[in-house]
């Protein structure tokens, strides 16, 4: 056995030296501090501060110094490195004007919000740092050396440790529990796609329930009165009942409420239009958010919780609802006119839940 | 070229005017299933002021709502509608166009990307929203008639 053992020695020394070669290199002369903090609504912002602090200038590929461009955050929840939600890119190899020049002393700053692009949506404890590598990250000529001496170059910042909430679970639809167990961006039957920041999965299980809420007090609504005994609030929004409409509208209203207590929901913020949302309607159950939803309030007329209502009437899975007319004064032109095509309206929909002004 | 189409096909060519503005929209008359089956509308500004023109509901938007009534004629039944169903709010300038004295605008879609065509006689006709330009709109009283052929391989084998 022991003589063997210079043989191993020798292989070790060999690995020892192949290990050199692919050694990160820092840089001394750039520091990075990093600074993370948890806003109220949920999001968490890093502040990413690079500074040269040589005498000459310092080069740094801008890549690594954007999120949008490279995952140059490592995140770890209990130790645990979190999901990248982000693009990766294979790019060609970089050119002089790919890199940022800082002068001596030249600080840049930049801030992020980290929880549209990392897994920050179960409470925990984060530790967070600025941790890039690339063979190009200093300088462009790097790769153009014979291979044998390529080094990785590596830029680290000073690890951030902070507890974050993650987003709120309470109430949130069909009541699974939180987490998804690894099934991408998911709590209970909620999932997220298209980059949505904590704040944003928090107003969504937000508008959820209020969904729920108004969709329960239409069940209700239905389930106490009838084809003959509509009030105001119906006649608003679905004109003269007979019993063939009537049993239309319990059985929309039945399957929205359905969808939205026992079916598994996708929400995807991608959306950059200025709709308040969109589905494909044979696609169920998946609701693209668009600029309009952010900016409404939670409930009441035009809110987010009617726009889920609207959106879900879509599904043909659920009501195959069409957008026959838009708005208050359309539905209840419609209702008036042509009350089948009422019942045929994702809006009308909508105003009969959203129930604003309140009506009896 | 596509005059000489339109030309040919005459009565798939259809215009409608209203408001100073000119409405076209021209459907493919025959396609081969699986192939795209476009149609091309244009827009053009037959005035001598600069307008601005909301775009909700015509082809110009793209598919963001159910734009067409598709039947297929050998059951008379309509084709659902498999693209986007987009809830709006108050329009603005990104909703809008603007076209110069003389400009024209024109967009092509594929019907393939929301409806699903298979081998068969088809009817198209426009859905009419309050939204829409006057002379899209008055397009509504037309029709469009095409046909999706099987691909030449399939036709044959069905002759023998």
């Amino acid at each position: 056995m022991s003589k063997h053992l210079p043989k191993l020695f020798q292989a070790l020394c060999a690995l020892g030296i192949l290990t050199v070669f692919n050694a990160q290199a820092g840089n001394k002369e750039l520091d990075v501090a990093l600074d993370v903090a948890a806003q109220d609504n949920g999001n968490v912002t890093a502040t990413l501060q690079i500074t040269n602090t040589g005498k000459g200038t310092q080069k740094l590929l801008s890549w690594y110094a954007d999120l949008e461009e490279e995952a140059i955050f490592e995140v770890k929840r209990n130790g645990e490195t979190v999901s990248f939600f982000g693009p990766h890119y294979k790019r060609p190899a970089p050119e002089d004007k790919d890199f940022i020049k800082l002068k001596s002393g030249e600080t840049i700053s930049r801030t992020f919000e980290l929880s549209g692009l990392y897994d920050l949506s179960e409470a925990g404890t984060y530790e967070i740092a600025y941790q890039v590598k690339s063979f190009n990250l200093f300088d462009a000529n790097n790769g153009q050396i014979k291979k044998q001496q390529r080094q990785v170059e590596a830029l680290n910042s000073n690890a951030v440790t902070l507890w974050l909430d993650g987003i709120s679970t309470k109430g949130s639809g069909n009541g699974k529990g939180p987490g998804g167990g690894g099934s991408g961006d998911c709590v209970g039957g909620t999932c997220f796609t298209g980059r949505c920041d904590n704040a944003q999965k928090n107003d969504i299980l937000s508008a959820i329930t209020a969904a729920d809420q108004i969709t329960n007090d239409s069940v209700a609504y239905l389930a106490s009165h009838s084809a003959n005994n509509t009030s105001a609030r119906y006649q608003t929004w679905f004109g003269a009942a007979t019993s063939a409409r009537y049993a239309k509208a319990v059985a929309n209203f039945n399957a929205i409420n359905d969808a939205i207590d026992n079916q598994d929901k996708t929400f995807d913020c991608s959306c950059k239009k200025t709709y308040y949302a969109y589905v494909y309607p044979n696609q169920p159950y998946t609701v693209y958010l668009c600029r309009a939803f952010w900016s409404a309030p939670e409930l009441g007329t035009d809110s987010r919780a009617g726009t889920i209502v609207h959106e879900l009437s879509h599904f043909t899975a659920v009501a195959g609802t069409d957008d026959v007319v838009y708005g208050q004064s359309g539905a209840k032109s419609l209702a008036i006119s042509d009350p089948d095509q009422a019942l045929n309206n994702a809006d009308s929909h909508e105003y009969f839940a959203e129930n604003t002004p309140k009506q009896n | 070229m596509y005059r000489l189409l339109c030309f040919i096909f005459l009565l798939l060519c259809m215009n409608t005017q209203a408001d100073n503005l000119n409405c076209q929209l021209d459907v493919v008359p025959i396609s081969l299933e699986g192939q795209p089956h476009p149609l091309q509308f244009t827009l053009t500004n037959q005035s001598k002021d600069e307008l601005q023109i909301l775009i909700w509901h015509t082809p110009l938007e793209g598919f963001w709502s159910d734009l067409f009534l598709i039947t297929d004629l050998s059951t008379d039944r309509p084709l659902p509608y498999q693209g986007p169903m987009a809830k709006r709010g108050a329009p603005t300038e990104e909703d809008t166009l603007v076209l110069a004295p003389g400009q024209q605008q024109s967009a092509t879609l594929d019907l393939t990307e929301a409806y699903a065509l298979k081998a068969g006689h088809y009817k198209l006709q426009i859905r009419q929203k309050p939204t829409q330009p006057e002379c899209y709109q008055q397009l509504a009283t037309l029709s469009w008639q095409f046909e999706i052929r099987t691909s030449p391989h399939a036709t044959a084998e069905h002759e023998y």
